[in-house]
């Protein structure tokens, strides 16, 4: 029964039937399948998954977006558009990757200056 | 072989009416990993989410993290450990192990575990609070009729709550008898 109370460290799931409205914060890669409308602080990997929904002001560290996005998308790290991913709104980040196929709305504005940073954490 | 056998323990251990909760709660660390692919059943919220606003979900639920708002849920919601509520939460059955500041009405069961910190109220049919668990409020258990009641389920279990839901004509003349009732008596 204890085993329940044991906090997972590899990160949590929103499934498809959640519907949240507010502000949400995590510290712990993150799938969103389901509807969320707000914000979004993190400080991890945010995965917005295919059947996720967001209306939300992003705001993570390693963002990917596979399914639908309406607002800012702002990462310390990167953002990455996939081939199913529906973004309109703005991307902040050091480094954007936006896959053939994806659908994308807004401007793209890129921080070169924090992506040598950014990379010389990812060589360590 | 092994799939078969956890193929048929999932839905029985949710089928288990005020168990079930534990039994999904043991459950949760397996059944979430598989993740993407596979139909999620049961979702777990870790540990450093904060979620400031309503949540609803359909999706058996156990919350590590903190909400502070209300929780709308047709399934089981099961507060772990660590887990912390600041808001009311509205499930089918409801398993307390962390701390909830609000009210918690199940349309099922609620379980207040020894671990479990509630100060608020309990409306459900079937309540029970393990010793050693921490609980200041009222317990009100919506009259559960007999036999009868499982051939109309929708009428029977709590009057109130259930009438509002489902007609507005029935939520009016209560409201109004409530309001004129209540005036009278100031």
């Amino acid at each position: 029964m204890d085993s329940s109370d044991k906090p997972r460290d590899d990160g949590s799931v929103l499934g498809p039937t959640l519907r949240f409205k507010g502000e949400l914060t995590a510290g712990e890669d993150l799938l969103i399948e389901g509807q969320i409308a707000g914000s979004i602080r993190h400080s991890r990997r945010l995965t917005i998954g295919r059947q996720g929904h967001v209306k939300a002001q992003i705001e993570g560290h390693i963002v990917s977006i596979a399914g639908t996005v309406e607002g800012d998308v702002q990462a310390q790290t990167s953002v990455a558009v996939m081939e199913t991913g529906r973004l309109s709104g703005d991307i902040r980040a050091p480094s954007v990757s936006i896959v053939d196929g994806a659908d994308f709305n807004g401007n793209v504005i890129m921080d070169t200056s924090k992506r040598s940073h950014g990379r010389d954490t990812d060589k360590r | 072989m092994a799939r078969n056998i956890m193929s048929v323990f999932g839905p029985n251990g949710r089928a288990a009416g005020a168990e079930s909760a534990a039994g999904a709660g043991e459950a949760a660390p397996a059944a979430a990993a598989p993740s993407q692919s596979a139909p999620l059943a049961l979702m777990t919220l870790g540990k450093t989410l904060v979620f400031k606003g309503e949540i609803s979900a359909d999706e058996d639920l156990v919350l590590f993290g903190r909400v502070e708002g209300s929780i709308t849920h047709t399934g089981s919601v099961t507060i772990a450990l660590g887990g912390v509520v600041t808001g009311n939460v509205y499930a089918r059955s409801i398993t307390i192990r962390g701390t909830i500041e609000g009210d918690v009405e199940a349309t099922e069961s609620a379980t207040v575990a020894p671990s479990a910190v509630l100060n608020g109220d309990i409306v459900a049919p079937r309540v029970s609070i393990v010793d050693g668990a921490e609980f200041n409020g009222s317990v009100k258990m919506p009259p559960r009729a007999p036999a009868e009641s499982k051939k109309a389920p929708a009428k029977a279990p709590a009057p109130a709550p259930a009438a509002a839901a489902d007609s507005k004509a029935t939520l009016s003349e209560q409201d109004a008898a409530r309001v004129l009732g209540g005036a009278g008596a100031k």
